[in-house]
């Protein structure tokens, strides 16, 4: 792009007048107050809509008492002619000359589809032209005190980052998802786990197993050496039976040869306990008189003693009557006393020796008693053994018979054993058909409920299964997705420093013309385009550099920062070489020179020195009245 | 800029991916189908805007070439 007329009306200190630019350097030169700084915001306003000192309304620019103002530049790009007009009140108008007249080519208000109809015609974009086209009063002291994270966003903006910013924060908003339905899947995982843990597998094995040798069994035609078989079983279970009946008889005897033997004896004790019946009344009566005779011992004692007592008290009365006292009388009643008391004495060790005696005999009785009881029970269980012993033995004995009849010998038939040991230990040998039938309709029940319940199991074994594949999909996906995040970020340093390593190449080379510093290094990336400085290999923070040398620095930077991102063609500085003293306003007009030699450079300045400098630059001058 | 981010854009971030896949056994499960998931879904992000682009779209892009 190159700049041809600045065309104004009504904006800042300018009613309307045009101001002609040509190729190389255009100074444009003049005091304070002149309108320097009006013309460079006017082309920057023109083509960004925004006024080049940031958070000032573009209304504000406009001439003092008029309605709006307009800002125009006409421009060369690409061999066409254009020319830009923007007012104040947002109205846009972009021209085109063809054939010698101005065409109008877009006519709008709105400002978002006036800055992509600049960015997709002519690539301007606002940040990118203020950091690599613009230097305004002030701007690096402003660039300086950014927030990193201010500087970070220009820099991402600037390279195109920005974009990738926003896939990140899409691929992380997705992974966050994936993430969410993964926990999901993975407590859905778990509950089915839990549940489909116990299978009936096994069980239903065999229950199966079992069934199927009842129904064979319950289905076969049984045929002659099934029939033996079933008869050997039958025999040796009621040789079995004989035998354990046969050992109950023989214990329940003890001693006995027979039935009839206990009987005998039972009948010879009952006689004897009914010959011991009226002993515990002898008894009761022996015990009532043996209790009297001691009593009446007892009171002969008694009146004994007190008569004695009576005597030996020497008194001669009587303490109760008072009458006089017989002592020979007494003595004499004494005695007589004492002849009843040994009678009775002698009486009671009668009855007492009777009575020991009847004890005894009914002891004896009570044993006879409890003999008599056991007997009889072992008589009962006899009658009840020996039918059995006989019904057993005539099965015996038929069994024995079928099996002769069948050509077995008794010792076969007692010796052969059971081939099928598994029928043997699941049938029972005795099991009729009937019970058979309620085995095997029992067992059937029994496996429909475990098959139901496998069913069941089987069902939540298939969803744990699908859920498990889908659990194992959604781990790959948020695997994926964490990839993509981190490829991102990657991408992002990647991209930084494919694009800002040219830059610092450019600055370095800019600086090393300058003679500036010496030996420099920078490194853009670090800190977000604050350019850290290596200068003889100290580290130098550029707050710290001198002003001259800060702007030379920030100088460097723009244009090799507009190196690699693309530069419209021009630079247009707002007065470079305030604060600088005479060799370093040298130093500007050379570097100013330099920058000429492939770039339209528009450069404001109200000093006679860089007048001088830059001779041969189209010159236009500014004066208050203009 | 859009320069930059062009189709080289996506060649780099594959190239980074293979990278990280390379340096990190976490991802070695990952295989081209996912690989190819992932640049496509960055290269539909890119193409399409913050505005166009939800993130169930990304999820379902990487999920649909993954069932391929």
């Amino acid at each position: 792009m190159r700049l041809e007329r600045i065309r104004l009306k009504t904006f800042g200190c300018f009613q309307q007048q045009d101001f002609e630019l040509s190729d190389g350097i255009n100074l444009i030169f003049g005091p304070n107050f002149s309108g320097k700084s009006t013309l460079v915001n006017a082309i920057f306003f023109t083509l960004t809509g925004k006024p080049i000192v940031p958070r000032v309304d573009a209304a504000a620019i406009k001439s003092a008492k008029s309605y709006s103002g307009t800002a125009g530049l006409q421009f060369m790009e690409n061999g066409e002619r254009y020319m830009l007009f923007r007012g104040t009140g947002k109205r846009f108008q972009l021209r085109q000359e063809k054939d010698e007249e101005w065409h109008i080519v877009f006519d709008e208000k709105r400002i978002t589809v006036v800055e992509a109809t600049l960015k997709e015609r002519f690539g301007i974009m606002h940040d990118r032209l203020a950091l690599t086209t613009f230097l305004r009063e002030g701007e690096i002291f402003e660039f300086l005190a950014r927030q990193p994270a201010t500087r970070r966003d220009i820099l991402f903006a600037l390279l195109g980052i920005d974009r990738l910013i926003e896939v990140r924060e899409r691929f992380i908003d997705a992974r966050r998802l994936a993430k969410r339905e993964r926990s999901r899947i993975q407590a859905h995982q778990n509950s089915l786990r839990f549940s489909a843990q116990n299978t009936h597998k096994a069980e239903i094995a065999k229950i199966e197993a079992k069934l199927r040798e009842f129904e064979a069994a319950d289905s076969t035609d049984i045929g002659d050496a099934e029939l033996i078989a079933e008869w050997r079983r039958n025999r040796k279970q009621a040789q079995t039976q004989l035998d354990t009946l046969t050992q109950e008889r023989t214990e329940v005897l003890s001693g006995f040869n027979n039935i009839t033997h206990l009987r005998e004896m039972i009948a010879t004790i009952e006689t004897a306990v009914k010959e011991a019946t009226g002993l515990e009344a002898e008894r009761e009566e022996l015990i009532q008189k043996i209790g009297s005779i001691d009593s009446q011992i007892a009171a002969l004692t008694k009146v004994r003693d007190t008569l004695r007592t009576l005597i030996e008290s020497g008194n001669g009365h009587c303490p109760t009557c008072h009458q006089k006292i017989e002592e020979e009388i007494v003595q004499k009643i004494i005695e007589e006393k004492e002849i009843e008391k040994s009678q009775l004495s002698a009486e009671l060790e009668t009855y007492k020796k009777t009575l020991t005696e009847k004890t005894e005999s009914l002891e004896s009785r009570q044993e006879l008693e409890q003999r008599l009881q056991t007997l009889q029970t072992k008589v009962t269980r006899l009658e009840q053994l020996e039918p059995d012993i006989d019904k057993v033995q005539t099965e015996l004995d038929t069994l024995t018979a079928r099996l002769s009849e069948k050509g077995m010998s008794e010792e076969e038939t007692t010796d052969v054993p059971i081939n099928d040991a598994q029928s043997a230990e699941s049938i029972p040998e005795n099991i009729d058909k009937r019970q058979l039938k309620a085995r095997i309709d029992s067992e059937r029940k029994k496996l429909n409920k475990l098959k139901q319940e496998e069913a069941v199991q089987l069902d939540r074994l298939e969803r744990l299964q699908k859920v498990n594949a889908e659990a194992e999909q959604v781990e790959r996906t948020t695997l994926s997705l964490e990839l993509a995040c981190a490829g991102v970020d990657k991408t992002i340093e990647t991209l930084q420093r494919q694009i800002l390593k040219p830059a610092e190449e450019e600055l370095h080379r800019r600086l090393e013309q300058m003679e500036l510093f010496g030996r420099t290094r920078i490194d853009l990336q670090k800190q977000h385009l604050l350019p850290s400085v290596k200068i003889d290999g100290v580290d130098r923070s550029l707050m710290l550099l001198s002003g001259s040398e800060k702007m030379f620095l920030y100088l460097c930077f723009k244009v090799a920062l507009a190196k690699v991102l693309g530069n419209p063609g021009f630079f247009v500085f707002d007065d470079p070489t305030l604060h600088l003293d005479d060799e370093r306003k040298a130093l500007m007009v050379d570097f100013i020179k330099q920058l000429a030699e492939d770039h339209q450079v528009v450069v404001t300045s109200y000093d006679e020195a860089v007048r001088a400098g830059l001779e041969g630059a189209h010159l236009i001058e500014m004066s208050r009245k203009s | 800029m859009d320069t930059v981010l062009n189709n080289e854009t996506r060649e780099i971030y594959k190239a980074e991916i293979e990278a990280i896949i390379q340096h990190d056994p976490k991802y070695i499960t990952l295989g081209p189908d996912e690989l190819e998931a992932i640049v496509n879904a960055f290269e539909f992000t890119l193409a399409n805007g913050r505005e166009k682009v939800r993130a169930q779209m990304i999820y379902d892009l990487i999920q649909e070439k993954r069932e391929k």
